[in-house]
Formats: structure tokens, sequence, C-alpha cells
């Protein structure tokens, strides 16, 4: 995925090295990647660089409001609410904050999925476990602001 | 054997077809699968990109429940093993990480000891049931097709004691036992793209027209996986492929448990070969037709 | 002597402002005026110096002085000087004792109250001990002239030559059929392109006619005991299955040989057969049967090269033969490995067939090679891309953190040679750093560049095959961006590491590794031929990687060394070692499994354990082990120690 990256993954340590963070941010970089873990168990230093990628999404979402930090927010705001991953809330949600009209995209795919019985459209209310979910995630946030 | 069983979100939902499949199989070899109480999203990697001690937290909960069942804990989505491991490596490994862990888990009322083992289902038939007993139940169903093995990129990084990083080898062997072709497939551990096909479409499309591609190559009649993200990725998107690379693929994708539903002798509909986007019907008639044969 | 009649001198060093800077050095020397046995003591600004010397000199001539101590630095530093000057004043070296007041009390506290109170109780705690040292005397063993060098590599040939032509005598015991080692793989040397093998058998000849030179090939070591200047030395002759005297190196058996197998001198690239020189400029060049595979020794049927030997010179009833020797000192010049790539399996070395090692591509572009010189992919076509990786399994946590030395020049001159032998091939070196840092090496750098390489600064990821060819995915850093570079031929510069036995081989010769498993040298910038081992020296790749002009140059310096001993024709043996009350020896022989150096052996006529001073290197183990107290280290005995303690921690 770096070859999609505006800045690859060794040249936004050495924009970080520089203190080039709002360039680093702004790249938009940190989105492509797939958190497939290739660069970390590669790195001859032993770096955990999707670890870093992933610190720089968590810096991104604390700051700006993209349309790749939606996916996330949508994300986490699914599983907090649900306690599971309501596909149908998540893609709903993601469509209706960054592009509307992409639901007439998705609309033919969506039918396909629930024809063949991949799509929970009945399954909407929230589990038992959403309340703990939502909790552990305050608790965690708490913890780490303090940390 | 028994083991405590951790489906996932989409294992009830859009990757429906493993839930089947896996459940079918695991019964056909008497090995009993106890799905957790009240389970939550293991938060996949996108909780991480928002908070890390988040995403540590949120899917320790079912560790912490599957604890209680004093079983090993069988996972089935790559994505999910992956998200589980790290949250129990986590705990183990790091003491102010676990303090701060054990601490957020109290806020819910739960307690975990760091006493659970997180097998991803492949694992579970390789080496606990073991090549020979799959053998033995498999049919000459697979014979004469060729299939490659995608594991797909988190069931074997971060490095794991199950799998290997670069080139893991269990399916492979696996799909061997019950009679296909397993020709050498450079791209096993490949990432798709996972969920970045929703955000970053167009590079996702092609890593997959890469898959797509070297698969194509090497022949093989349909592309086994063991994950429901690689599944939807690879199947449901070819066509997009195709548009974008000038491309005909048109080459079903099995999750292994259906695969080895096939070889079991297991009707295809309660493995949920109905529901693929890219039908394995043209498969299936002709395998009747060498039955027949 | 015994306690009451020590007449003891302090004295105490400033060592300018090093000691006297932290330390009240007036302060400690009263304070030593009046502990019990002191009949003098004085500070002085550097007790090193002849002043100083003389100083002790003076008073043990005029005051009967017959303990001394010195306040000053680490015993490492000075204690022989000291221990000197007692002797040419008439005084055995071992009535000296020193108080460590710089490295240990100056060097490692800025406080002044404290660092002197801690001098004072040293030198408390040596005054104490010192009236219960013995009058110790060094020995003196002989050293057999003779050096055993293990391993035929250029720079085993080189110490082997050296030693051989300053008159001595020397044996070089190589395990493979024939001498050469690695660089005999080689085609052409950096920075010249000097023909490795031009330049290395001249020597190679000059060791196996050599007078003074025993050479044992196809031959291993299995055993070592002793200590320097007489080391006894197991060597296994291995059975060649050839009269080494009657053969005449015609070559007529191994053109007959209808076994085939994977050349190991070739990296696997070609084929030897089972009866085999395994190069043409072999030394000695006498075939070798190598029986795992031979159809006479594993089928019993075949003969053919006996019965085609001119000679007569076959012979499958030849045994091994154990050869016991003697020798004063030993050189350990093993060489190195290459490490697996197929460790990395990104690199699809073992899964594409048109990815080699670079020791594989040597034997490529040599002449008398498999492919006879020409760069040509396994279908026998030239490629029209080759691509050389820096750095596999090299400066890499995952596998071997440390850098390899040599790997730079040698793409550099992969390249080169891919270059000259492809039939012009486009070429692509992917490197991290480029490290070419000996004489002419940046200027064969430069010329390359000039030829019209392509230096791509990033390291080669991983190579995978799309289109029909294999491609190379690395990021361009000088440009920031990720590239694929489609190649039809990949050049892997992989690791050298140490043999994957120098563990076994570490502990017969009773040397250590370092943490990068290669042996471990005395001092890695001073001594970097000697070991902890006196005797037994290091030279070559096995120390560390080194490419050939330092392996011959640590040759030279590993011979320098051997012959300091031959030449001085003695060694002397340190007096600090364990001695063994008879009377006292229970027997147990709790002690002998626990010596680290074998010193202790059990005498079973007397029934007790006995210890062998010349190994001994005065550890202590064995005191600590013995339950009846008949161990006792001399010059760290009970009684000292134990008075050096209460001297210490008396306040």
């Amino acid at each position: 995925m770096s070859a999609r990256m505006r800045y690859t993954p060794r040249r936004l340590v050495e924009m970080m090295r520089a203190g080039m963070e709002r360039e680093v941010l702004a790249s938009g970089a940190q989105w492509y990647c797939a958190t497939c873990y290739s660069c970390a168990v590669r790195c001859p230093r032993g770096i955990n660089v999707t670890n870093v990628m992933g610190a720089l999404k968590r810096m991104t979402l604390q700051r700006s409001g993209d349309r790749a930090a939606a996916f996330y927010r949508t994300f986490g705001w699914v599983t907090r609410t649900f306690g599971r991953l309501q596909e149908v809330a998540l893609m709903g949600l993601y469509m209706v904050r960054t592009n509307p009209f992409a639901a007439f995209g998705y609309a033919p795919f969506g039918v396909k999925l629930f024809l063949r019985g991949r799509l929970n459209v009945l399954d909407v209310f929230p589990k038992r476990s959403a309340r703990e979910v939502a909790t552990l995630w305050r608790k965690a946030k708490e913890l780490e602001g303090a940390s | 054997m028994r083991y405590a069983f951790y489906p996932g979100c989409t294992l009830h939902g859009t990757s429906k077809e493993y839930y089947e499949s896996t459940r079918q199989v695991f019964r056909a070899l008497g090995v009993e699968l106890e799905e957790i109480r009240d389970w939550n999203c293991c938060g996949a990697t996108a909780l991480a990109a928002a908070s890390d001690l988040g995403s540590l937290v949120v899917p320790l909960r079912n560790l912490a429940i599957a604890e209680e069942t004093k079983l090993e804990l069988a996972v089935a989505c790559n994505c999910c093993f992956m998200t589980l491991r790290r949250s129990l490596e986590a705990f183990r490994g790091d003491p102010a990480r676990r303090a701060q862990m054990e601490s957020a888990l109290a806020a819910v009322g739960r307690h975990f000891a760091g006493k659970v083992e997180v097998r991803h289902i492949l694992d579970i038939l390789v080496n606990d049931v073991g090549l020979p007993e799959v053998e033995r139940l498999a049919g000459d169903a697979l014979k004469n097709y060729k299939s490659v093995p995608y594991y797909g990129c988190q069931i074997s990084r971060p490095k794991n004691p199950y799998f290997g990083t670069e080139l893991p080898d269990q399916l492979d062997d696996l799909l061997r036992a019950v009679g296909l072709d397993v020709p050498q497939f450079d791209r096993k551990t490949k990432c798709c793209g996972a969920a970045l096909m929703t955000s970053h479409e167009g590079a996702a499309l092609d890593l997959v027209a890469e898959i797509l591609d070297e698969a194509h190559r090497r022949g093989a009649d349909f592309i086994t996986v063991t994950c429901p993200m690689c599944q939807l990725n690879v199947e449901a998107y070819q066509g997009k492929v195709n548009a974008r690379h000038g491309t005909r693929h048109r080459i079903p994708v099995l999750y292994f448990t259906q695969v080895l539903g096939l070889a079991f002798d297991i009707a295809p509909l309660r493995l949920g070969l109905g529901r693929h986007m890219v039908s394995p019907k043209g498969l299936l008639v002709r395998r009747q037709k060498e039955a027949v044969q | 002597m015994s306690a009451p009649d020590a007449r003891i001198g302090v004295y105490v060093c400033h060592c300018g402002t090093n000691i006297a800077g932290t330390v009240d050095v007036p302060a400690v020397r009263d304070f030593a005026a009046g502990l019990p046995g002191v009949v003098v003591a004085r500070d002085y600004k550097y007790m090193c110096a002849d002043p100083g010397q003389d100083l002790i000199k003076k008073d043990i001539k005029e005051l009967g002085v017959n303990r001394v101590i010195v306040a000053s630095c680490s015993p490492r530093m000075h204690e022989p000087t000291f221990r000197r000057c007692l002797q040419l004043a008439g005084l055995n070296a071992y009535y000296f004792e020193m108080a460590n007041i710089r490295e240990q009390v100056a060097w490692c506290t800025a406080d002044k109250a404290a660092a002197t109170k801690k001098a004072q109780a040293l030198v408390r705690g040596a005054v104490a001990r010192v009236p219960y040292h013995e009058p110790l005397e060094e020995r003196t063993s002989p050293v057999c002239p003779v050096t055993l060098i293990v391993g035929g590599g250029v720079a085993g040939i080189e110490a082997a030559l050296k030693i051989a032509s300053s008159g001595n005598k020397v044996w070089l015991v190589e395990r493979e059929p024939s001498i050469g080692g690695n660089m005999a793989r080689f085609d052409k040397t950096f920075p010249t392109l000097d023909c490795a093998a031009c330049i290395l058998t001249p020597k190679m000849a000059d060791v196996g006619r050599h007078p003074n030179i025993t050479l044992l090939t196809y031959s291993e070591v299995l055993e070592v005991s002793g200590f320097i200047g007489n080391f006894e030395v197991t060597i296994k002759k291995r059975a060649r299955s050839v009269r080494h005297g009657v053969c005449t190196g015609c070559g007529v058996c191994y053109s007959k040989c209808p076994t085939k197998v994977p050349s190991e001198f070739d990296v696997g690239l070609g084929e030897r057969t089972a009866i085999y020189v395994p190069f043409p400029q072999a030394v000695p060049n006498v075939p070798v049967i190598d029986r795992e595979v031979c159809r006479q020794f594993t089928k019993g049927k075949c003969g053919i090269c006996q019965k085609v030997c001119p000679a007569g010179a076959v012979d499958y009833e030849q045994q091994d033969e154990i050869i016991k020797e003697k020798f004063g000192v030993i050189i350990i010049a093993t060489g190195f490995e290459v490490f697996d790539p197929s460790l990395a399996p990104q690199y699809g070395y073992g899964r594409y067939p048109d990815v080699y090692t670079a020791l594989q591509f040597e034997r490529m572009t040599n002449a008398s090679g498999p492919t006879t010189g020409r760069v040509v992919c396994r279908n026998g076509q030239e490629p029209k891309a080759v691509a050389i990786l820096h750095c596999i399994g090299s400066r890499d946590k995952n596998y071997y953190p440390y850098c390899s030395r040599v790997c730079c020049m040698a793409s550099v001159k992969a390249a080169h040679l891919a270059k000259e032998k492809s039939g012009g091939a486009e070429i692509y070196e992917f490197y991290i750093d480029m490290r070419t840092f000996g004489k002419q090496y940046e200027e064969f750098y430069n010329r390359v560049q000039e030829e019209g390489v392509h230096f791509i600064r990033g390291k080669g990821a991983e190579v995978i095959e799309k289109d029909g060819r294999l491609v190379v995915h690395a990021e361009d850093t000088l440009l920031g961006l990720y590239r694929e570079v489609p190649v039809d031929m990949v050049v892997l510069n992989t690791a050298l590491i140490p043999h994957a036995d120098a563990g076994r081989v570490a502990q017969i010769f009773n040397i250590q590794r370092s943490q990068d498993g290669f042996y471990l040298e005395a001092h890695i910038k001073l001594d970097p031929m000697k070991t902890a081992t006196e005797g037994v020296y290091l030279a070559g790749a096995c120390q560390s990687p080194k490419d050939i002009p330092d392996s011959v140059a640590q040759g030279a310096g590993a011979a320098a060394e051997a012959l300091q001993r031959i030449v001085a024709g003695e060694v002397v043996i340190s007096p600090v070692t364990c001695a063994i009350d008879a009377d006292r020896c229970a027997g147990c022989r709790m002690c002998i499994p626990l010596c680290p150096y074998t010193a202790i052996t059990f005498n079973a006529e007397k029934g007790v354990s006995e210890c062998n001073e010349a190994l001994c290197k005065g550890c202590g183990t064995c005191v600590a082990s013995c339950a009846s107290g008949a161990a006792r280290l001399k010059h760290f005995d009970q009684r000292q120690l134990l008075a050096q303690i209460e001297g210490v921690a008396a306040s």
C-alpha cells in the first residue's frame, strides 16, 4: 500500500523526526494502511510500523474530520451502540456522513447480499453487551488520557 | 474435543456461509464448538485508529467471558484472531498495560487472569484434529480440482506461534489432504485491502487484482480462504476489478470449511454454497457430472 | 614469615588529580600510618613512575619493609609494574597488594567525604590481608615449537606460510578435501578484479610443498587437552580411499565415475562425482571418495575408479587414521558460512529458480564454474535484467544484527561482472548504504557507477513473480518513491555467519564466542588475534566477517603471536592456582566436573583429587565446592580473604 501513499512510511518517519507534524497528518498516507503487518514483521530494526501508522490515525482522528476518518468513527459508534457490528448501520451511517449518493451505487450490492441471506436487516437491536462495550471504551479513553 | 467459540460479527451476517460450513464440518469431525455468551465485536482494526487502549480492552471482554469456560477459544475470522491475540499478548506481556486493562474490565465488573489460548479453527483442524482424521472422512469429491490457498494477512501477522509470517503451509496441507491439487501460491499472505475496499476502493481493487491474477495463472478452479473480509473482497468485487483492469475473472472464493464440507459429502446448501456472489454452481455441476461418470 | 613479622609499607598515589581530586590523599596516608603492622606510610603524585617506585625500593632496603601496599589504580593497570618493582628490590613479588582507590573510588563518586572513607577502608582491608601473603614463585614451562593451524582458507594459509618460512614447523588441518576455503570459489576479487584462483593457488601450492608444513586435508581435530606450549591434540585423518603418495593427480578416476551429486564447492549449482577433487587447482590434488554416495560403498558394486587408475592408488579398504600430536600454539582460522535465504521466504530463494546467493553467483561468473563463466538463467538464456540486493540477513533484528562488512564491495563487484558477462543486461543494485571503506574501494564503486549500473538506494523488500518475470519491490529513497523493478535474475548478498558447529569447535579449543556467534577475541581493538585461552589464536573471518586483505593481515598477525611464544621458548605460569591438600581431600571428586578448565584429575591410587597447576586459572570454583576445605586458592585463600573482609568492614 505504500505505493499509494503520498509519503512512504520511511519518509513519514523522517518527516516526523524533522517535526513536520502538519504535513504528515495531512498527507492521508496513514489511511492507506490496511493493518496487514507486513512492514512490522520485516523491519530490520524491529520497529512496529503498523503501530506507528495506528498512532498517526489516532492523532488525525483527534484533530480533523476527513472522509477516511469517518469510516473509523462510524465503526466505533456502531460497535459501542450495538455491541456488535450491525453492518447495515455501519454502511448506512458511513454513507450518510461521507457521500449519501454513494448509497445508490451500493444498493445493488446490498440487494445481492440480502437475497443471499447475508444481510441482517432485522437484527437491529443493541445486544446486552453494548452497554459494557460503551463503558469499557469510556474507561479506556479515561485511562489513556490520564497516562 | 471441545472448544469455546467466538464467531465474530460477520459470521452471523455477511459471512453466514462460513458459520454454517464451520458448524457442519466440526460436527462431522465430532468436535464441539460452544459459542460464548453475549460476545461483543472484537473491534477489528478500526478501533485502534481511535484509541490504542480502547482497541485492547474491547476484545478483552470476550477473552474474560471465554476464560470462564475453561476451554480454548476457537476463532474463525482472521481479523478476530489477530485482534483477540493482540489483546491477550498486550495483557500478558506489558505489566503497565495489564494494569490499565484490568482496571477497565473492573469497571464492567469483569475479571481476566490471562488463562485463555486463542486458536484459529484452521490450526485446530490441522493440528488438534489432525490430517489423518480429515483424510479418513474425505471422499473423492474434490479429486480433480485445483485450488489456491489464500490465507490473507492477519492469520500470520503479527508473528504468532501458529502460522509462519510469509508462507505458512497448514492450509496447503489441509487442502491436499482432501484430494485437491494445490499449486505454489506466492501471494498467499498478501493483504486483500480489507477495510480499504470501502474507504480507498481503487487501491484495494488493485491488491485483489494481484491475487486474482495469480490464482488464474496457477489454474485454480476456486480460491480457498480463511477470513470473511478476504472472502468478500476477493469474490464480491471481481466485477469491479474486471472493469478497472480489463480482466475477466469469475472465480468462486470458498471458505476452507466449505471445501472440507464438500469433501465430506455434506450437502452444498448446508454449507452455504448458495450464498456466493460468484456462484460455485459451475464447479458443483462439474463435480456431479464426474461423480456420475 | 607469619603475621607478627610483617613490616608493611603503604603508598598512596595521587595519580595527578585522578585520585587526589576526590580522595583526601594525606588523610588516607595518615590513617594508614596508624594501622597495625604499618611501619611507613607515604603519598606521592605518580607511584607508577620511577621516583614513586624508588620510594618503595628505598624503604625495602633501608626500613626493612617486607610487605608493600600501593593504594592507586586498578591492578589490571599496574600490578605487574609494582610486582616487578618488589622483585628488583629483592622482595618476593607476591608480598604485594593493591588497593584500587581510583576506578573503585575516585572515579565513581563526587562525594569527597565518602570517597576518602572508602579509600581508608580499602587500605585497611589490604593491610589486614597482606601479612598472610605467601612468597609464591612463577614457574616456566617449555614451548613446543610446532604450530597447529585449523582451517586452510586464505588466513590459515598465510599464517602457515609465515611461520614455516621462519624455520618453524606447522601442521595445517583442513576439513575439506582441499585447502583454499571460500576464496577458492570466487571469480574476481575487489578492488583490482584480480582472479581469486590466480592469486591464491600459488600460495596453496607453496603450502602443499613446503618442507616445514605438514598438510592434513579431509581431516578434523577431535580433541585438545593441555595448555599453552604443551597442547595435546587428537586429529582424525579421514580415509580418502585414495593413497596420497601413490596418486599422480591424473584425474582419470573422476572422469569415469558414474555417480553424480550436487557439488558443495559449486554451492549446488553444479555437480561432482562420488570420487572427486572439489576444483581443478585443489591442493593436494588427490581425490577423495564420498563414501555416502559412492556405489561401491553403498551398494557394493562398481569399482570403476580402481580399475581405471593407472597408478593403482584407489584403496577401498583405507581406514580413518587417528593421530595424536603435540603442539605449542594453535591458530583457529576456520572461516565463515553464508546465511540461507530460504529463511527469508519473501525473496523467493528456493522457490524461483533464478534467485541466487552471492556465493552461487561467484561460481556462475567463475570461468571454471558450472556455466563456464557466463551469466545465464537456469533455462540457458541470458537475463535482460539482473537485480543485486544488499543486506539479506545482515543488519536485521530478525536474523543477524551485525553488518557483514564485505557484501557492499561484493555487490558492486557482482554488478560489474554481471554487466560484463551477461551480454549487456541492465543491472539494478538495491542498497541501504554503500560501505566501500577500504583502499581503492570507493574508487572501484565510482568506476562501476560509471559503467551504467543502476544504483537504487533502498533495500530490496521482496521478490515476487509477475507477468513471467521476477519483480523486486523497493523504495527508491533518493526519489522517495516505491518502485517495482522487473528482472530475470536476482542475486542476494547474504550475511556472513559463523559455522553451524562453531559452538562445538569452541568447546574443543576452549575458546569463547561473542554475542554475534563469532569467536571472541581478547580485546576488540588492541588484541584481535588473542583469545582468553593462552596459546590459542584467531585469524580470519572466524573472528568476524572480513575481506581478503584483512584476513591475510590477521593471518600474519596470528603467526607473529605464535612466533612470539615459540621464540620466547618458554611460558610463565601464574602461581595463583589451586592447591589441594592431599591429607584433607576426601576423594569426593565434586570439584572435578566443576572445573571449567578441566585442571583437576583424580589420582585413583592415592584416592585424592589433584590440580594441574599449568591448566589451573585460579578461578576458585573448586575451593567453593570443596566440602573438606582441602582445595585452597593460593594468594586468595580463606585466611587472606577473611582478613581483608574484616579489614574493609571494620568501622
